[in-house]
């Protein structure tokens, strides 16, 4: 089989793989039911592996976060990947312990080099959201002087999907500026499983399920300073900014599952405001074996508005445990072999590691949640030219299992393809 | 090389599958409203109604067993109403030696395993038999007092709540005049079997009920030479004749099986729309002691069927929502199990227009179980009241009214 058939194939297989793993039975952490959900990043696979860093990453691996950087697209470039996270959690309240996993779409992206190096175009798909939680807890019901036992399930489903589309460009040597339209769509469902533990009764499933779209931009822009200590090195300053998002809800109640639902009550409309996103940051590389990346994110979650309740935030009841989140990462890249193509494997693969740390856009208890993860992973090059297979590592904790909060272990590997082609560009020579 | 990713791939699909939930995080998931609860919603009335459904008793060699009791006798009940019940039964000639011939038969009787009684269980009964002189046959448009021509009483058996087996002798000048016809190849189409009655008296003390088709020892026996040959019974029927309860005791509606009425009751659902509902039980307390009035007992219907009414006249609908059984020895009657009447409840929540107007409850004659006997048997329902268990629906719902 030729290797484009197989590695269509395999984009593909990650795709499929990708569906299921949004499909049901996909649990992670509690925290996920805040805001719109756990917030997902569209970077990189290189830049997930950095930290989570990528606003000022100039590279062959297109950078989604910040569109400035796809006016250095000079092929066509497509990326396509699947994560796979499991979370361990705990908590002070439950002397118990919990195990979720869930699987998801990380990337995908189609970059289209429309003047090669000066002007690019991206369109791409990623998460901008997930909701996966669940809790159970078994208690009785006394019916008729009977006791009945039940278990009572929490559950959280779905989440925001992102579709970016926009044009990088490039202006003289150093400036790069570009922007992007953002649509952010999705289905937010609060489950409620409640089963009994007796043949007369029937388990009761209740959702709520919340509906979202909005329209947003970004606006990117980076500047590379080179030959600083050397000859062949370089420093890029990048930043990007997502506006607010103006977001249209629909949130509707069911009973039951799948095609056999009732409505439990009329549909109710609303809106809600996401804050905007501002990214900044550093890359510095040099002779194309070392890559050093830090990046800072801010997300001003205090400012969130909704007319119908979400997770943690009640404008009627006057409840918001949301807060601004903040992120510090940054991460270190050694390619041996540099840019030789002739160099053996081991050489032309990159090693990555990196780590963040990160206040959570929630404090249920006035304090802050923070996450500390590390990142580490490898790229490897494959003889079809252009078309690497990256495969990630992070591990992290999240809160403490002080007063009702939860302690999450999480571990999350990923998996990339990413894929560069001289589509559409016209030959110089025949 | 590719296979590499293939392998992550598979492997990272099937960790998906790895979930070990507990109560983690239940403090800061917000379950303001989220538990079940039970909400109990009180009947408003039960009271009688009548039914027009067609005659009962009825049974062939295809029915099953306990299908074909029959009931003999006469009862006084001023609580429940008086009931007489005559019985009629036809057998069928099994394989006979053709070398037989009328001279060797020399005796003929019909036996019959005695199954139950309501009444006095220390009466003793004077119970007749007479030759069917009529034609009939198994038919469900009799109405349930049909009576058929019968021929003189040929004799007489006494038979009490105590035997268990009864035997009716026919006479000589019987046996003598029939022995031709019972080993004669038209038997089957011929005869037209018996019927088994108490004379009317002044005293009226209990109903027995027997055995019949397909119950071992329960048939025609006729010995002819050497030989006891067995005729099984093939079709029975039981003619109810019924009079109204006169004197029924304040709080209890008096619904018996076999009588053509039914209860009917009257559950308004209130406010609680919208709710999830786990589990809905219909539960009619019964008054015990109306079953058991010192040696006068009124069997108890264990199993009825419940259906939901919806408007009146031609436009009603009735929906089976499930079977009724008496629960041990608790004075309750409830719906168990049912999944029919939790579904409707659940969708009279939803949609008010889906609601019941009322439900009728028919003692032993469910649909959902066929094969109940034929009885009069009772169900002394207890109207509502505060002041003792009053019929009611329990609903398990999730949550809170909004």
């Amino acid at each position: 089989m030729p290797m484009p058939t197989r590695l269509l194939l395999l984009v593909a297989a990650l795709a499929a793989g990708s569906v299921h793993a949004q499909g049901q039975n996909n649990y992670g952490s509690t925290y996920s039911l805040y805001g719109v959900g756990e917030r997902g990043e569209m970077i990189s696979s290189q830049g997930s592996m950095l930290g989570l860093s990528g606003v000022a990453t100039r590279s062959i691996y297109t950078s989604v976060s910040n569109p400035a950087l796809w006016s250095d697209l000079t092929v066509t470039t497509f990326a396509a990947g699947a994560s796979v996270t499991t979370v361990r959690a705990e908590d002070g309240l439950s002397a118990e312990t919990s195990t979720g996993s869930a699987g998801d779409l990380t990337t995908l992206h189609l970059g289209l080099p429309i003047l090669p190096g000066r002007l690019g175009l991206v369109v791409a798909y990623g998460p901008y959201s997930r909701t996966n939680y669940r809790s159970a807890s078994v208690d009785s019901l006394l019916v008729e002087d009977e006791q009945v036992p039940y278990e009572l399930n929490l559950e959280g489903a779905g989440g925001l999907q992102v579709v970016r589309a926009g044009l990088g460009g490039r202006i003289g040597q150093s400036l790069q500026l570009g922007v992007s339209g953002d649509i952010v769509f999705g289905t937010q469902e609060i489950l409620q499983r409640t089963a009994f533990g007796a043949a007369d009764y029937r388990e009761v499933r209740e959702s709520e399920a919340t509906r979202v779209r909005g329209i947003t931009g970004t606006l990117g822009a980076a500047f590379t300073a080179r030959s600083l200590g050397s000859e062949d090195d370089a420093l890029t300053v990048g930043a990007a900014l997502t506006l607010p998002t103006a977001l249209d809800l629909t949130r509707t109640r069911t009973l039951g599952e799948s095609l056999d639902r009732d409505t439990l009550a009329s549909e109710v409309d609303g809106s809600a405001t996401l804050p905007l996103v501002v990214r900044g940051g550093l890359a510095y590389t040099t002779g194309g074996r070392w890559l050093a990346t830090v990046e800072g994110l801010y997300e001003p979650w205090s400012g969130f508005e909704s007319t119908l309740p979400m997770g943690g935030f009640d404008d009627a009841r006057d409840v918001d445990l949301l807060q601004d989140r903040v992120r510090v990462g940054g991460g270190l890249e050694l390619t041996p072999g540099g840019r030789d193509r002739r160099a053996a494997l081991l050489s032309r693969t990159a090693y990555r590691i990196g780590g963040y740390a990160e206040r959570g856009l929630y404090a249920p208890t006035g304090s802050d949640v923070t996450t500390l993860a590390l990142t580490a992973g490898l790229s490897v090059p494959n003889r079809f030219t252009g078309a690497r297979f990256d495969l990630g590592l992070e591990v992290g904790t999240r809160g403490s299992a002080d007063d009702v909060l939860v302690h999450d272990t999480f571990l999350k590997g990923t998996f990339t393809l990413n894929f560069g082609e001289r589509w559409f560009v016209r030959r110089r020579f025949n | 090389m590719i296979r590499l990713p293939f392998a992550v791939l598979c492997a990272a699909v099937a960790l998906t599958a790895c979930q070990e939930p507990a109560g983690v995080g239940l403090g800061l998931i917000d379950q303001e409203g989220v538990d079940p609860n039970v909400r109990t919603v009180a009947a408003t009335a039960v009271d009688t109604v009548g039914l027009a459904e067609p005659a009962i008793g009825f049974a062939d060699a295809n029915a099953s067993a306990p299908q074909t009791r029959v009931l003999v006798g006469d009862v006084a009940d001023a609580a429940f109403g008086d009931v007489r019940a005559v019985a009629y039964l036809d057998a069928v000639q099994p394989a006979i030696d053709g070398d037989l011939e009328a001279g060797d038969v020399s005796a003929v009787w019909l036996e019959l395993r005695r199954t139950y009684v309501y009444g006095d269980t220390t009466a003793t009964l004077d119970i007749g038999l007479r030759q069917i002189e009529g034609t009939w046959q198994v038919d469900d448009g009799y109405p349930a007092d049909t009576l058929f021509d019968v021929g003189a009483e040929l004799t007489t058996t006494e038979a009490s709540a105590a035997d268990s087996l009864v035997r009716w002798d026919l006479p000589t000048s019987w046996v003598t005049a029939n022995a031709a016809s019972l080993l004669a190849d038209d038997f089957d189409t011929a005869f037209e079997g018996f019927s088994l009655s108490t004379a009317p008296e002044d005293s009226r003390p209990a109903v027995l009920g027997f055995s019949t088709v397909g119950s071992r020892g329960s048939g025609l026996r006729v010995v002819a030479a050497d030989d006891t040959l067995f005729y099984p019974l093939a079709e029975v029927f039981t003619s109810i004749a019924r009079t109204p309860a006169v004197a029924t005791p304040a709080g209890v509606v008096p619904v018996r099986a076999s009588t053509r009425s039914a209860a009917e009751v009257t559950i308004p659902l209130g406010d609680l729309r919208s709710l999830p509902v786990a589990r809905a039980a219909l539960t009619l307390p019964i008054s015990r002691a109306l079953l058991e009035e010192g040696p006068f007992v009124r069997p108890v219907a264990t199993r009825s069927a419940v259906f939901g009414v919806r408007g009146s006249g031609d436009d009603e609908t009735r929906t089976l929502l499930g079977e009724v059984q008496v629960i041990g020895d608790a004075e309750d009657a409830r719906v168990v199990a049912s999944a029919a009447l939790t579904e409707s409840v659940q969708a009279a929540l939803l949609d008010p227009a889906q609601a019941f107007d009322r439900f009728v409850v028919t003692p032993s004659d469910s649909p959902l179980a066929p094969i109940l006997p034929v009885s009069l048997d009772v169900l002394p329902l207890m109207t509502p009241s505060t002041e003792r268990p009053t019929p009611r629906l329990t609903i398990t719902v999730i949550g809170q009214p909004s």
